[in-house]
Formats: structure tokens, C-alpha cells, sequence
């Protein structure tokens, strides 16, 4: 009896969270540059500038499975996260949409300097380090060994899953031989004379991508349409704010990633690193991602966005 | 016993409760998926090959590293016994070493080492040597002088000695070791997977439950918590229980497990 | 004959700072075929003495001569039994724990029927220690012993554990065994009656002089317990303890 009564309270707990319309907007980003617009818009307070009266509760996770599975158990309303992911988990049945796109980043596939010329090259023992399967890395490279050989999964036998960090210390360490990365980590490693991009991410896929979009639950906007615009705004303000207000942005992210203020001037306004709220590359993704495999023939572009 | 007898009846209800619970339809089933979506996705995934090659892959690296660790940790707790200065060095070592978990060691280990299978096989060793040889060296202290005092009277050599009075006497300390390094290694491979896994080939039982969490396959994923559990529980049950019962038997130390 | 000798014999034990001298500068000589018992109440030395004379402690002062051999250490053909049951390994049976003091040798198979045949443990030969009785564990230790063909047998206590009956029977399979092999038996012991019992000669412990002496014990064979000259004998020993 005791147990019934502990379970039924538990589940009462579970459910009971995910009760809106209460003036709150729950986000979630991650770590890296590529989030640097939400810097500031925490630090200056647009969106409560917006929309007086509005608590926003911000969360750091470490990947884009935490974020989903937070938003899954109703303690999110909106993440920041890579396309790919985000399709996979759309596919899945997950009901949240694209709201707007938040950077470009210059993403890239990192090797010894000077030991391949491409992609066929490099060797069946030869390993390269990559976030997770199904990441956007993951995908870039995929697209990039079709484009050069025609078997999307060429190298998919060389790939091996590591963290950002643990990736950049195994390439310097010569434990991997490649790295499929993105700032600041893709950053530090091409600054090393002994090392060089082999494949960038705009040359996989042909076009200019949208690194990092800003996913809201459909739940969200149907009860709180208001705020889901003020949303926008306020992203499209902090972006503007950016371009700008160089001095006064490099003060705020200076402090908010504990970095120094020249290093950081020189990775944020290097050439391939672009805020901007308009998406791009979707398509391209969804054909890729259907094509091989990693979502089903029911996703469109206009279905998973706003 | 665990294996048999009704306290498993109570596994019935329970399943009731969950099917229960998800036909109330308050949750996503990405978020809790029926029992049979459990079943029939760990079906799947076991006549695929995914998940058998999955557990395989795992138990063969703890077969790899457990008997090596196992070889390593008893000589040094013999040598322990032999030498003091052995025994002082590998106690500092074991000291530190000890509570640190395996994967704290994961990045160390990838810049000296590189990166792949022997990467595993170095976290379980670390994981199994220190409790392996803590619990030996304890079991070889417990020794009843007697039993070296009668080798001492008969003229025993060094070697059969070794062969004739302290592996066999230390034999109950060993299994403890040995379960108790078991348990470690299980924990350590299983997360070490989660970390990093070749995307490619696949790997381990934990790398499995990684790659459903990344394809958002939650009955998947449960699926593997559920085989965890279960290949926990037969080692335990259907291996260490049975032959510790038996020692300890054997011994005259026999009780009655309930 | 003697087989043992001790000269000007003397042990300390060291406790932290505290020297405690437990044998004085004793004197001794065990004749081949001798059964001596070395009595005493607890804590008084017979052990040390005993394991002093086995090998199994080195003496801080005087030698030890086996057949005019200084002795080093502990040696095979000086077979020490002592009162814990434990002494038997817990992994073998009672056959493997008898010859476990010799196992690699070829033809010990009738040795060992005819000692578990000699020592009562033939249907007891698959069992392991801890499914026997305290008397059935002794006997094992004893033919263990045995098999190590000994000519003398240390013993520390063997039966102090063992019930009336139990150590009645063990006494008697002691000397008969002790006769038919004609070997040399020291004995220690606390219980006066078993001392008489079994020995030719006691080194008794003497409280008043901090030492042991030798008393002879010419009580005909085999010896009654209840006799009255038995009884007589051990009064006076007692008195010979007791006198502090």
C-alpha cells in the first residue's frame, strides 16, 4: 500500500512539472562560442526588456541528448543544438520546432599537416575522433566522403566518439590521426603548424549551414505566442548587439567564458564565425539524413520549423 | 536463492503497473515506453547482433583484463608479504589508486597510451588490481601460522610452499577479490564505453546504451539497462555465489544464505 | 644414546623495552626412544622449551644438538603436532592433509593405508577437517606426523582441546605407537595425571626456582590412573608445583 501511495505521488511529481504559462521561459545552451549571442542576451536583459515582468531560467548542459531528454521530462521549453541532432529527435516524435537560427561556424576535419590530400587516403588503421555518431561532425563527414568517393561510410570504421577536449588532446597526443571538430577546439588545432583542415564543413555540404538553431516546444508557442516572438526579437537584438558593440560584447564574454580579451576578439570575428537568425542548410541535412538513413521519409522542411 | 523460489513473483505486478502506467498515456512513450516495446525492441536488437556483439565485446574485455590484473595484484600481494619494502610501496600505491575511478584515468590514459581497445583493458585493470590486491593481501595476513609452520618442519621449498600453502589458503580471499573485481570491472567498462566508442564497428554493452540514448531509442535503451542488470546478476548469482557457497563450505565456514 | 641435546640453554622475550627471560641456562638430554614430558602450568615456558628444541626458535643463548648436529631449524625428522585443531588444511581431505608433508613421492600408498588403518581413519580418509571431531582431527595430525617418518614427535598440548574418552583413546594409540616405533616422544602438557601417564621421565616447571628439573617416573607399564601408587606419585608432584 505504502508503495502504491509513494509511486502515485511520484508520478503526480512528474507530471506536475510541466505546467506553463506561468511568465517563464526555461532555455537551455552549451558550452562554446557558437552560443556567444546568448551570452549577451542574458547579460543585458533584452528579453526581460521585452517583456517586463519574465523570469528566464537558463541551463548549462553538456550535449544536445541531455537537452532533449530535459525537454522531454518538461523542465525545458527551448535548446540550443546542431540540425542533426535536432532531426533525429524530430523524427523520433519529439514536438518541438526550428524557431530561428543562431550561428554559422567554420567546422572542419583536422590532420597531421601535409599526410593526406583527401579523403580516400587516409588509412583503414588510422583513427578520427568525433563528438557522437549522428552529430553534426558526424554528418558533415559523411557528406564530405560521399561528395569525394560516393560511400557515405567510408570512414565510418575509423570514427571514434570523444568529447571536444578529449578529441583535441588525443589528436595532440598522436592517439587519433584525425579530428572532426568546431570552435574553439577547430580553432586551437589549426593554429598548430603540425596540423591542417583536410575537409571543411562548408565544402561537405556544398553550401553555407546554420552551425547552432534555437529549438522551442510547439507546446510552448501555442500557449505563450507573445513571448515566443519577444523570444525572437530579443535573439535577433543580442545578434545585432554583437556585430555593433564589439568592445562592450568582448567585455561580457570575456567574463562569461573566462577568456582573455584578445584571444577571444581573435576567434569571434574570425572569418567563418557568423550570427545570424536565418537558417540555412536544412534541406540539405534532411535530404542527406533521409538518404542515409538516419531519419524517416516523413520530415520536411517546412514541417520541423516554425 | 535468488534464481528460483517466489521472491521473483512480485516481477509480475510490476509489469502490470508499468503497462498500467503507460495506457494512462501521461507520458511520451520516447519518454516511458510499454513493456512491450521493451521486449520486442530487445528481441529485435538480440537477433540483429547488435546487442549480442555488444555483450560479448564487453565481457571479453573484462576476461582480458581481469586475469592479468588478477595475476598482478596476487604477486604483489605476495611480494608484499615477502618483502617490506614491497609491501610499503604497494600499500602507498593501493592508497592512492584505489579511489580513483577509472574513467578520471580515461584522458591520462588516452595521451600516454592512444586510444582503442587496450584503452578499455587499461581502465578494468585499474579498476580490479587495487581491490584484488587489497582483499589478497588481507587473506595472505590471515593465514594461520600454522599451516607455513608446517611446511617450515617438512622443509618445503620456496616454490612449494607458494604452490601448496598460500594459493590454496589464500584461495577464499581471492574469490572475494575476484567478486569484488568483477563488480568493478562491470561499472568501469560500461561507463568507459559511454565515453568513447568506435561509431564504425561498435562496441561494448555500455556503448550500445550510449548509441540508443543518441538515436533517442528509449525501449532500446531500456532494453540494454535491463540485459546489464541481468548479465550483473547471473555472474553474481550463477557464478561467484555457487563457488564462494562452496569454499566456504568446504572450509567449515558454511552458513545458510537466505 | 641421546638424540637431543640442549647445553646452557636460555631465551628472552623482548617486549617493547622489557627484557623477560622465560629460559635460564637449562641443561638437557632427551635418550633416543625417551618419552619425556615437559609440565608446567600455562604461561610458564614448556612451549618456548618445546619450540626451542624443534627448531622452530632460535636460543638466544647456549646450542641445541641434534645427533651431535647443531641445529638450525625446524627439521623433518622432528615432527611438531600442536593443540589446534586448525593445524589440519581446511582444502584437503584427511587423506591429502596426511600426505601433504610429502607429496610428490612414489610407493607412499601403502604407508598411508597402513597409517590411516593404525590410526582408526580409514572410513574417515575422503572427509574434510572440518566434518570431524576434535579426536578424529588429532589422529590426523598425528599421522600426518607419521608419514613424515619421524623419529621424534614434538607435542605441544596435542589433546588439551579433547574430551575424557576422546583423549583416553588418543593417549593409548600414542604410546602404542610410540613403542612400535620406537621413537622419541616430548610431551607438553599442564595435566599432571597425563604426564604420568605417558612419560619415562618430567620436566617439571618449578615456580619457586624459575627453572625446570627432571623427575624420573619409574611407574611400572602399562599404568593404572586409579592405582594407588598412580596417585601417590601424583600427589607428590603436585606438591612439587604447589610448593611456590
Amino acid at each position: 500500500m505504502k508503495k502504491t501511495a509513494l509511486l502515485i505521488s511520484l508520478i503526480l511529481i512528474l507530471t506536475g512539472c510541466s505546467g506553463k504559462q506561468d511568465n517563464t521561459i526555461r532555455l537551455a545552451d552549451q558550452y562554446g562560442l557558437a552560443y556567444a549571442p546568448l551570452q549577451i542576451m542574458k547579460a543585458r536583459g533584452f528579453l526581460q526588456e521585452l517583456h517586463p515582468g519574465i523570469t528566464v531560467e537558463w541551463t548549462r548542459l553538456a550535449n544536445t541528448a541531455a537537452i532533449r531528454e530535459a525537454v522531454l521530462s518538461g523542465s525545458l521549453d527551448a535548446g540550443f543544438m546542431g540540425i542533426p541532432p535536432f532531426l533525429i529527435s524530430r523524427d523520433k516524435g519529439m514536438e518541438w520546432k526550428i524557431a530561428a537560427g543562431l550561428s554559422r561556424a567554420p567546422l572542419g576535419l583536422v590532420v597531421s599537416a601535409g599526410e593526406y590530400t583527401s579523403l580516400a587516403q587516409i588509412p583503414r588503421g588510422a583513427k578520427i575522433a568525433l563528438p557522437q555518431p549522428g552529430s553534426i561532425q558526424h554528418i558533415l563527414l559523411s557528406m564530405a566522403c560521399e561528395e569525394q568517393t560516393g560511400d557515405p561510410q567510408l570512414l565510418d570504421e575509423n570514427l571514434i566518439a570523444l568529447k571536444h577536449p578529449d578529441g583535441l588532446n588525443a589528436l595532440f597526443s598522436g592517439a587519433v590521426q584525425g579530428h572532426f571538430t568546431s570552435p574553439p577546439y577547430l580553432f586551437q588545432e589549426q593554429d598548430d603548424p603540425r596540423f591542417e583542415v583536410l575537409v571543411s564543413g562548408e565544402e561537405a555540404m556544398g553550401e553555407p549551414f546554420t552551425f547552432i538553431a534555437a529549438v522551442v516546444t510547439e507546446e510552448f508557442r501555442r500557449d505563450n505566442e507573445e513571448l515566443y516572438r519577444d523570444f525572437l526579437d530579443a535573439l535577433d537584438m543580442s545578434i545585432a548587439f554583437l556585430d555593433t558593440n564589439r568592445e562592450e560584447s568582448l567585455d561580457i564574454l570575456s567574463t562569461a567564458y573566462h577568456m582573455d580579451r584578445e584571444e577571444l576578439e581573435e576567434q569571434l570575428y574570425r572569418s567563418g564565425m557568423v550570427f545570424e537568425s536565418s537558417l540555412r542548410g536544412l534541406d540539405r541535412f534532411i535530404t542527406f539524413m533521409q538518404a542515409s538513413g538516419y531519419i524517416g521519409d516523413g520530415i520536411s522542411e517546412q514541417e520541423v520549423c516554425f | 536463492m535468488l534464481l528460483k523460489g517466489r521472491s521473483w513473483i512480485w516481477i509480475l505486478p510490476v509489469l502490470l503497473l508499468w503497462e498500467g502506467i503507460f495506457r494512462l498515456n501521461l507520458f511520451s512513450p520516447l519518454v516511458f515506453p510499454s513493456p512491450g516495446q521493451v521486449f520486442l525492441r530487445l528481441w529485435q536488437d538480440l537477433l540483429s547482433g547488435e546487442l549480442p556483439r555488444g555483450i560479448l565485446f564487453s565481457l571479453s574485455i573484462i576476461l582480458i583484463s581481469l586475469i592479468p590484473a588478477a595475476i598482478l595484484g596476487f604477486l604483489m600481494a605476495f611480494l608484499s608479504l615477502r618483502y617490506r619494502w614491497v609491501d610499503s610501496l604497494s600499500g602507498k600505491l593501493s592508497a592512492l589508486a584505489h579511489p580513483l575511478p577509472g574513467i578520471a584515468l580515461l584522458p591520462l590514459f588516452i595521451i600516454w597510451t592512444g586510444l582503442g581497445f587496450h584503452t578499455l583493458v587499461l581502465i578494468v585493470i585499474h579498476s580490479v588490481i587495487w581491490p584484488f590486491y587489497i582483499n589478497v593481501r588481507s587473506g595472505f595476513r590471515e593465514i594461520p601460522p600454522l599451516w607455513i609452520e608446517v611446511g617450515r618442519n617438512n622443509g618445503f621449498s620456496r616454490s612449494r610452499e607458494f604452490f601448496h600453502i598460500y594459493l590454496p589458503a589464500s584461495l577464499p580471499s581471492v574469490l572475494a577479490g575476484l567478486k569484488i573485481g568483477w563488480a568493478r570491472s562491470w561499472r568501469a567498462v560500461i561507463s568507459a564505453e559511454m565515453i568513447f566508442g568506435t561509431i564504425g564497428t561498435g562496441g561494448g554493452l555500455g556503448w550500445f546504451i550510449y548509441n540508443k540514448r543518441i538515436f533517442m531509442d528509449t525501449p532500446g535503451m531500456i532494453g540494454g539497462l535491463l540485459v546489464l542488470m541481468l548479465i550483473g546478476l547471473l555472474v553474481e548469482y550463477g557464478l561467484f555465489r555457487p563457488w564462494e557457497d562452496r569454499v566456504q563450505i568446504r572450509w567449515g565456514r558454511g552458513h545458510v544464505r537466505t | 644414546m641421546y638424540v637431543l641435546k640442549a647445553k646452557g640453554l636460555g631465551f628472552q622475550y623482548h617486549h617493547d623495552r622489557e627484557v623477560r627471560p622465560v629460559i635460564n641456562h637449562l641443561d638437557l638430554a632427551v635418550e633416543e626412544g625417551e618419552f619425556l614430558a615437559l609440565l608446567g602450568p600455562s604461561g610458564c615456558g614448556k612451549t618456548t622449551l618445546l619450540r626451542l628444541l624443534s627448531g622452530f626458535l632460535n636460543p638466544g643463548e647456549g646450542e641445541i644438538l641434534y645427533r651431535d648436529n647443531p641445529l638450525t631449524g625446524p627439521f623433518p625428522e622432528g615432527q611438531m603436532i600442536f593443540q589446534d585443531p586448525g593445524q589440519l588444511m581446511p582444502w584437503l581431505t584427511v587423506e591429502k592433509n596426511i600426505s601433504f608433508v610429502r607429496p610428490d613421492e612414489k610407493g607412499s600408498e601403502e604407508d598411508i593405508e597402513a597409517l590411516l588403518s593404525q590410526t582408526g581413519l580409514r572410513e574417515h580418509r575422503g572427509d574434510f577437517p572440518h566434518q570431524l571431531s576434535g579426536g578424529l582431527k588429532q589422529r590426523t595430525a598425528l599421522a600426518r606426523a607419521l608419514y613424515a617418518r619421524p623419529r621424534l614427535l614434538f607435542m605441544d598440548e596435542p589433546f588439551g582441546s579433547l574430551d575424557a574418552p576422546a583423549r583416553a583413546d588418543l593417549q593409548q594409540l600414542l604410546l602404542r605407537i610410540w613403542r612400535e616405533q620406537s621413537l622419541t616422544v616430548l610431551f607438553v602438557t599442564h595435566n599432571i595425571s597425563e604426564a604420568l601417564l605417558l612419560a619415562d621421565r618430567i620436566l617439571i616447571y618449578s615456580a619457586r626456582e624459575g627453572c625446570f628439573r627432571p623427575e624420573e617416573n619409574s611407574l611400572p607399564r602399562p599404568r593404572d590412573k586409579n592405582g594407588a601408587e598412580f596417585l601417590r606419585e601424583k600427589m607428590r608432584l603436585y606438591s612439587l608445583i604447589d610448593t611456590l
